[in-house]
């Protein structure tokens, strides 16, 4: 510890802390301007010039490390006057059109320009006037405003390592721009519009929709993919103008993704239903949500009446808050006698490794999960931890982002990626020291995290082993949705109760539905169309007796429904979500789209069914508390659960089919990270970017196939087949192709497991 | 006989009409004093410059549906209106307004009675149409119209001595009582200049009695809504109304007859010196209006018993002495 | 203790009550102030605040840049905007409206304008029959411009 004296006042801050941070703790203020807290110190913008006594000199207080019996002045005149003259210097090229600018009320620039309180500017202006940019979809860049203070450079390589925007030139022509002025290689994460202090890079989705003295802020989590980012909700007259980050809450450390940032736009969709809507034969009725909801009630208990409750299963979606999943579960077991109870997500994956596990990490193994894509966050801490010096391992059929930090990198067809695996299993057995680079870091490694996919057999085969033989190694199983590890931990998987309790198992989902067993259908927010069984499906609903959907969209599914209802989203409703890491975090409704919740209509069941009465979220969770140990006493705002089995059952290996004569290319799903599910396609900004399945493939096997960017090719496996528009993907291992794999027109290819031979050719 | 009776009852239906139609016209006369004096215009619409104003009110008034509220004493509530009104009427019979008067060739008497009890019979009408006021808030039910008719009575009990009282002053300079008399005894001086103080408790006196602004607490709008007429709409109201400025009328002609030597004047004939002189008298009390705040209940008895009746008193009694040396 | 006593002869002469008399007639002789308001107009001053205008460029394009200064500054909040990015990625105004009955006139969004739009104009006689008709667009307020012209 060092002590030193600031303004007059005795600070004794950590050794090594610059003048700032040791101000910061103080809660001294220094103006800071290119400064940001996630990033490396700069000292670009000098407005944190701070005088040392015996100094001459005049220190940046971000750069400047703390030295015993320092004593520091942050106030004087000649700081003042110096100041003043660095905004007014700033303000020659800033053209002064703050009231059209987007930043207006919140920009840096403003505020400081406010404070030193410059009134008139003592140069003359010259305005550039350069062409907005508008290339990108999601960012609109204004290089005249900007200040060149360099947070979204370094943000785009320090934290997402892009490297996609840079300083051009030199001096006084100076700009933020890419490289060549070529169209950006981005990954719409926005992160450098999160920085920008002035208004040279900002968000198009909101662009000139509001001004931010307007808007209310409501904290909550994003309800996308399973990191669990904590958002902030910038909403106004119930509709949501735009999503926010906060650097200094939740797990994400300010850093969102495309689909975080950008994707909120469904929320104010106006394809949402207001009404119900009830499939009567051949013509299809509006109806009040309330009317629908007596209905679906009724029907369901007289399905219990007729003893027909082995014939009615739950399909539960990884969209639900833990209460809603807790209680949908409750009243299927309870009341409606049923022991179907669906969802896509797993019971024996559970994660052990968190956020900061990663992030100090020495060695990390990405096992075949597109993190970068999957969970961008996650994918953003895994490069810092890289960056920062841990080993990275990387095993994916293609090169992916991690590929510029991996320290590793293996890929090919999957033969050969599991062939290295059992590999590396051996090398990991002997205690002697192996020519093996893989395992020997694996073996040095204090922290060892594996991130792998949870969803495929196969490689939990290899991931048990792993763990069976590293104990040390922390597993942190990359899941898809919001509340994927919640619904699970509140007992929506068949076979498994609340905490994982075992339970009697319900008919097989996949089998049931086929043989026509089950005959009456819930389906909380799931697209069935799109995930497990496909367009299979058109053809089961003729034989299901009842299909009800409680869906915030009008899905395909939802179409199909003989009562469909409209539920809330994730902005609209409280509750809590179990991240990927096994975090409880609770979400915050910010707007009223006077719609009800999933939890609303299922405490009117159990008000129409007469059993105890839940209130409000308060009396769930007394519940659950009650019900799952796991959550007993556990802190619902944030709280990280300790899961004892991280990985249990057996797995078998996946029986690669070998027959590779009849077909030309190896399919393999892919991750988008504008899409995360079916759900992020009701966004229309997203769609502008990523609307249709597209097929990616290597630059050599196009050529050879005459196949030219954006030409559509016809992809056939055996009777499944679609045309889709190819992508060139140089990244790409030659004799592999991706597609995603939750699209109906897709899912066909991946039913047999994750990977496919197919035949393609041009269309 | 016959032919004085026809005399008198044109005469009546004369003076009655004049009465009642300067009645109407102190109406617009106020609100174009006091219009002015608050730097308004006043009335302005109603005919040239506004001179069917007072007109168009009566019509209002008459046309007015009569509201009679269901709780009141409907006999009492009735006759009230019309004891004042009679009262005020009334009263005009003795005021002189020249020496003689020659109509059409006709010499007539400017008086319908030459009463050489004049000045009493005033004083005990005006007392008589108190009961009017206070009938009218007895019988009206209402709070705000038994506060206001009880505050009337009060005050006129309390002004209606220092009124007498300063009356008696130019009553003994004259030695007579009958109105006529007076004025004549005014030919070579008029009495305000020997009884100044009586004029100004006079003029004082007559405004509380009047109920006029400073003292219009019978009828404090702020206070009581209107006092004791609250209840009263239509003819009724106007009833009021009209005994009001007739009331005001009869003080401002008393006073001319009694300090301001009547029709006494050079040149202009007698009848318009008496009209002038009263007009004078009503200005005064507009002017007052516009200018004065109204008085607390408490200072205008003070003012009444502690200060005007004393004064009044010393003064009659100075006067007599001064008579009886002469 | 100081009594508030006045001088005798002020008493007896009524010497405060004649002060308030000359006043009253100094008036009374004085112009009167009264507007006759339907049958002659009044005079507009220079600084009169009356309804709003929006000032256009020569192609007679409302100079609104859409900032939402004035609704912020607006003490009454009447004023209502809704912005949105337009195909060019430029600022569109997609409403404006001004709800002239809860205008206090002020002017205070005149002066928060920094495009020299919202102007106060000598209009002042507006009468609607219902009060959605005091709500008042960008369309009307531009013709008010004119009107100001």
């Amino acid at each position: 510890m060092v002590e030193i004296k600031i303004d007059g006042k005795s600070v004794t801050a950590r050794k090594n802390a610059t003048i700032l941070e040791a101000a910061e703790e103080a809660g001294i203020y220094i103006p800071t301007f290119c400064h940001y807290k996630m990033l490396a110190p700069f000292g670009a913008c000098r407005a944190c010039i701070v005088e040392v006594k015996g100094s001459p000199k005049l220190f940046t207080a971000c750069t400047t490390p703390i030295a015993d019996k320092m004593e520091i002045i942050t106030k004087s005149p000649k700081l003042a006057q110096l100041r003043k003259t660095l905004i007014e210097l700033l303000l020659i090229h800033h053209p002064l059109d703050c009231p059209v600018c987007d930043k207006g009320g919140e920009c840096q620039l403003q505020d400081l320009t406010y404070e030193f309180g410059v009134a008139k500017v003592r140069f003359d202006e010259k305005p550039k006037n350069t062409p907005v940019d508008h290339s990108n979809p999601f960012i609109e860049r204004d290089i005249d405003r900007c200040v060149l203070c360099g947070k979204c450079v370094r943000i785009c390589d320090e934290v997402v390592n892009i490297q996609s925007i840079s300083f051009i030139r030199r001096g006084t022509n100076t700009y933020i721009g890419t490289a060549f002025d070529q169209p950006w290689h981005c990954e719409y994460c926005g992160q450098c519009l999160s920085v920008c202090p002035v208004g040279s890079l900002n968000n198009r989705v909101y662009l000139f929709k509001n001004r931010p003295w307007n808007l209310t802020s409501t904290y909550s989590i994003c309800g996308f993919c399973s990191c669990g980012c904590t958002i902030r909700i910038d909403h106004e007259a119930d509709e949501v103008y735009r999503i926010k980050e906060d650097v200094d809450k939740g797990i994400n450390h300010g850093f969102l993704c495309v689909k975080g940032r950008f994707g909120y736009e469904l929320i104010n969709s106006t394809e949402r239903k207001d009404v119900a809507v009830i499939n009567e034969g051949s013509e299809k009725k509006e109806v009040a949500v309330h009317d629908a909801i007596n209905l679906a009630f009724n029907k369901l208990k007289d399905i219990v009446k007729n003893n027909n409750s082995k014939a009615l299963g739950f399909y539960i979606s990884p969209r639900l808050t833990n209460e809603e999943a807790y209680l949908a579960q409750k009243i299927a077991r309870e009341y409606f006698k049923t022991n179907n109870i669906y969802s896509s997500e797993v019971a024996y994956a559970k994660p052990e490794g968190t956020f900061k596990d990663v992030e100090d990490s020495d060695a990390i193994i990405v096992f075949n999960v597109d993190v970068t894509e999957s969970n961008p966050i996650l994918g953003l801490a895994v490069r810092r931890s890289a960056r920062a010096g841990a080993k990275l391992v990387v095993l994916y059929p293609s090169f992916t982002a991690l590929k510029r930090v991996a320290t590793e990198f293996v890929t090919g067809k999957p033969s050969d990626l599991y062939s290295a695996c059992e590999n590396l299993l051996v090398n990991l057995n002997t205690k002697n020291k192996s020519e093996d680079n893989l395992s020997e870091i694996l073996k040095n490694a204090q922290n060892p995290v594996l991130i792998y996919n949870p969803y495929n057999n196969n490689d939990l085969y290899y991931v048990k082993k792993i763990k069976d033989l590293l104990p040390l190694v922390k597993l942190l199983p990359a899941k898809l949705k919001n509340n994927s590890q919640g619904i699970a931990d509140m007992g929506c998987v068949n076979g498994y109760g609340p905490g994982y309790r075992v339970v009697e198992r319900g008919l097989d989902f996949e089998k049931a539905i086929l043989n026509n067993e089950l005959k009456y259908l819930v389906v909380f927010g799931e697209n069935l169309l799109e995930s497990t069984i496909g367009t299979e499906f058109n053809n089961i609903r003729k034989k299901l007796n009842l299909l009800l959907v409680i869906d915030p969209f009008l899905s395909e599914t939802a179409k199909l429904a003989d009562i469909y209802i409209p539920v809330s989203l994730y902005a609209e409703k409280n509750g809590s979500y179990t991240n990927m890491e096994g975090r409880v975090q609770t979400i915050q409704k910010a707007v009223n789209k006077s719609k009800l919740s999933d939890l609303e209509v299922l405490i009117k069941f159990y008000e129409m069914a007469g059993l105890t009465q839940f209130k409000d979220i308060k009396d769930i969770r007394i519940a659950i508390e009650n019900d799952t140990p796991l959550y007993k006493g556990i802190n619902w705002e944030g709280g990280l659960i300790k899961y004892s089995e991280v990985i249990i059952g057996d797995f078998t290996k996946y029986k690669l089919d070998k027959d590779e004569k009849s077909s030309n290319f190896i399919l393999y799903p892919e991750a988008s990270r504008l899409h995360s599910g079916t759900f992020t396609r009701w966004s229309d900004d997203l769609n502008k970017v990523y609307s249709e399945p597209v097929v990616n493939l290597n630059p050599i096997d196009a050529k050879s196939l005459k196949i030219g960017e954006g030409d559509r090719v016809i992809i056939k496996c055996g009777a499944v087949k679609g045309i889709f528009k190819t992508v060139i993907n140089e990244h790409l291992t030659k004799g592999l192709a991706t597609l995603p794999d939750n699209y109906s027109t897709t899912i066909g290819f991946f039913k047999n497991g994750p990977y496919c031979n197919v035949n393609i050719i041009k269309e | 006989m016959v032919v004085t009776t026809i005399v008198l009852i044109i005469k009546l239906i004369i003076i009655l009409t004049i009465i009642l139609l300067s009645v109407a016209y102190l109406t617009y006369l106020e609100r174009k004093v006091v219009g002015h004096m608050q730097v308004r215009l006043g009335p302005t619409h109603v005919g040239w410059k506004g001179l069917l104003q007072p007109i168009a009110d009566a019509v209002k008034l008459i046309a007015k549906e009569d509201i009679v509220p269901t709780m009141v004493d409907r006999s009492v509530y009735n006759i009230s209106p019309l004891v004042t009104f009679t009262c005020s009427i009334a009263a005009f019979a003795v005021i002189p307004v020249a020496s003689q008067l020659s109509f059409f060739g006709i010499e007539m008497n400017p008086y319908i009675a030459d009463l050489n009890i004049g000045i009493l019979y005033i004083i005990a009408l005006s007392s008589v149409g108190t009961y009017g006021i206070i009938m009218a808030g007895w019988a009206s039910n209402s709070k705000y119209a038994l506060l206001g008719s009880l505050r009337s009575s009060a005050q006129m009990i309390s002004y209606e001595t220092a009124m007498g009282l300063s009356i008696a002053a130019p009553v003994l300079l004259a030695g007579s009582l009958n109105l006529r008399e007076i004025t004549m005894a005014q030919e070579h001086m008029w009495f305000v200049i020997p009884q100044i103080i009586p004029f100004v408790i006079y003029i004082i006196s007559a405004l509380a009695e009047t109920n006029r602004i400073p003292f219009n607490l019978v009828e404090a709008e702020q206070e009581l809504v209107a006092g004791f007429f609250v209840e009263y709409a239509s003819m009724k109201f106007a009833l009021f109304f009209l005994a009001e400025y007739a009331n005001m009328i009869l003080t401002a002609c008393v006073a001319t007859v009694l300090f301001l030597g009547g029709w006494n004047g050079p040149i202009l004939p007698e009848i318009v010196w008496f009209f002038i002189k009263v007009l004078f008298v009503i200005f005064i009390y507009l002017w007052l209006e516009s200018t004065l705040p109204r008085l607390r209940f408490d200072q205008l008895m003070a003012l009444g018993w502690k200060v005007l009746i004393p004064i009044a008193l010393v003064n009659i009694v100075v006067t007599s002495v001064i008579i009886y040396i002469m | 203790m100081m009594k508030n006593r006045r001088n005798f002869f002020d008493i007896i002469l009524f010497t405060e009550i004649f002060q308030g008399l000359l006043i009253t007639i100094k008036h009374f002789f004085s112009k009167p102030v009264t507007e006759m308001y339907p049958y002659r107009k009044p005079r507009i001053y220079p600084r009169f605040r009356g309804v709003h205008y929006m000032k256009t460029n020569n192609k007679g394009e409302s100079n609104c840049v859409g900032c939402y200064l004035c609704g912020r500054i607006c003490p009454s909040e009447c004023i209502d905007i809704d912005t949105d990015a337009g195909p060019n990625g430029e600022r569109l105004v997609k409403k404006y409206t001004i709800d002239l009955s809860r205008c206090i006139y002020c002017g205070f969004c005149e002066e928060a304008c920094p495009a020299d739009a919202i102007h106060m104009g000598k209009k002042y006689n507006l009468i609607a029959n219902t009060r959605n008709n005091y709500v008042v667009n960008m369309k009307y307020l531009v013709e008010n411009y004119r009107g100001e012209q």
